[in-house]
């Protein structure tokens, strides 16, 4: 079907769809009503119980600190509170800056760059949360091994458990999430690319 | 009029142009029933900054795509939406055969499109000037006419392809 046949093919169900009076005022109120009080949740579930988890676990690991030893150990306990409080703070933000944009202020190719440029954005913070937690993994547990007054060195189920398995996930997610990051990237600069020509 | 009905008395005037664009955008009635949803209450969020400079409709159609962009992604985050009748969210059926067959092929198409086509080939198939176009889009005339002529060359590939 040609351009020109699809505009006829379209103007003639625009037609029947401009007569249609199916929408009443209780239906409108009630749907902006539903939408303000959901938007008031704010955030959405996932994200809520996620900061929750890490804020309990930050808290945890802050009051059973004095049960930290050595001080490297100090040094790690102190690098996984930080993790467990910066990071959900940083995709708490990220979410709130989606929330700003103003719709009817922009143009739609400026929708379209913003919502591309966003994609970009939202997979390079995967690469690095995914990083992030690797890392966070390799200095949790030795933290928790020595809160227990046991020695990394003398625990065998650390290095033939923890590492190997730790190893596996990371690079089983490190494929995924790239795979994820090459597309988005592609698709989004593909878009980038055909608004800027 | 109070400004909660005057923005009723607007989406009623134009909620064939609501129904339009989110037809275009979504296959799926849960998403349409999502996107429809999300539209008008972008839509009342904006009043405020709707002052009539331009026309109801082409701030109806701003809102309306950008909200489609913004939003289909997102709709899996568990905002509500309330109960609409079906027949809100589905487009007529024509009694002619051929003509629907047509709608089905037209709709096959759209898919092809990427979001910059889509939104551009939307507004053209409403008849809208390329003027009105290029506001609404934010390109200038002269691109959304190369665009609109790159999609004349895809769509006759495909029938190519398809032949």
């Amino acid at each position: 079907m040609e351009l020109e046949e699809m505009k006829a093919a379209w103007e003639d169900l625009g037609r029947k769809v401009e007569k249609q009076d199916k929408l009443t005022h209780q239906m409108i109120e009630k749907m902006t009503e539903q939408r303000y009080r959901s938007r008031l949740d704010g955030i959405a579930l996932p994200e809520k119980i996620a900061t929750v988890f890490c804020f309990v676990f930050a808290a945890a690991l802050i009051l059973n600190f004095y049960r930290i030893h050595q001080p490297l150990m100090q040094v790690f306990g102190a690098l996984s509170v930080a993790y467990l409080v910066v990071l959900p703070l940083i995709s708490l933000s990220m979410l709130r800056d989606l929330k700003k944009i103003s719709l009817s202020d922009i143009s739609y190719a400026e929708a379209i760059r913003r919502q591309a440029q966003k994609r970009i954005r939202f997979q390079k913070f995967q690469v690095i949360n995914l990083v992030a937690s690797f890392a966070f993994m390799l200095v949790f547990f030795p933290v928790l091994i020595d809160m227990m007054g046991k020695s990394v060195a003398h625990e065998p189920y650390f290095w033939m458990l923890v590492v190997p398995f730790g190893i596996a996930i990371f690079l089983g997610a490190s494929f995924w999430v790239l795979r994820c990051y090459n597309r988005t990237l592609s698709a989004a600069e593909s878009l980038l690319a055909e608004i800027d020509q | 009029m109070d400004q909660k009905s005057r923005f009723v008395s607007i989406i009623k005037a134009h909620e064939g142009i609501i129904l339009k664009v989110v037809s275009f955008y979504t296959n799926d009635r849960d998403d349409r029933a999502d996107l429809y949803q999300e539209t008008v209450y972008q839509l009342w969020k904006s009043m405020d900054s709707f002052k009539g400079a331009s026309k109801p409709g082409t701030w109806i159609y701003r809102v309306a795509l950008n909200t489609a962009i913004c939003h289909l992604k997102k709709s899996k985050r568990g905002i509500r939406t309330i109960p609409l009748d079906p027949e809100v969210l589905e487009l007529p059926d024509s009694d002619d055969t051929a003509a629907q067959e047509r709608i089905k092929t037209l709709y096959a198409q759209i898919q092809q499109l990427n979001l910059l086509e889509k939104g551009i080939v939307l507004l053209y198939l409403e008849g809208r000037s390329y003027e009105e176009i290029a506001a609404i889009v934010g390109l200038t005339v002269t691109n959304v006419a190369t665009k609109l002529s790159r999609v004349r060359e895809k769509l006759k590939s495909q029938i190519n392809k398809t032949a």
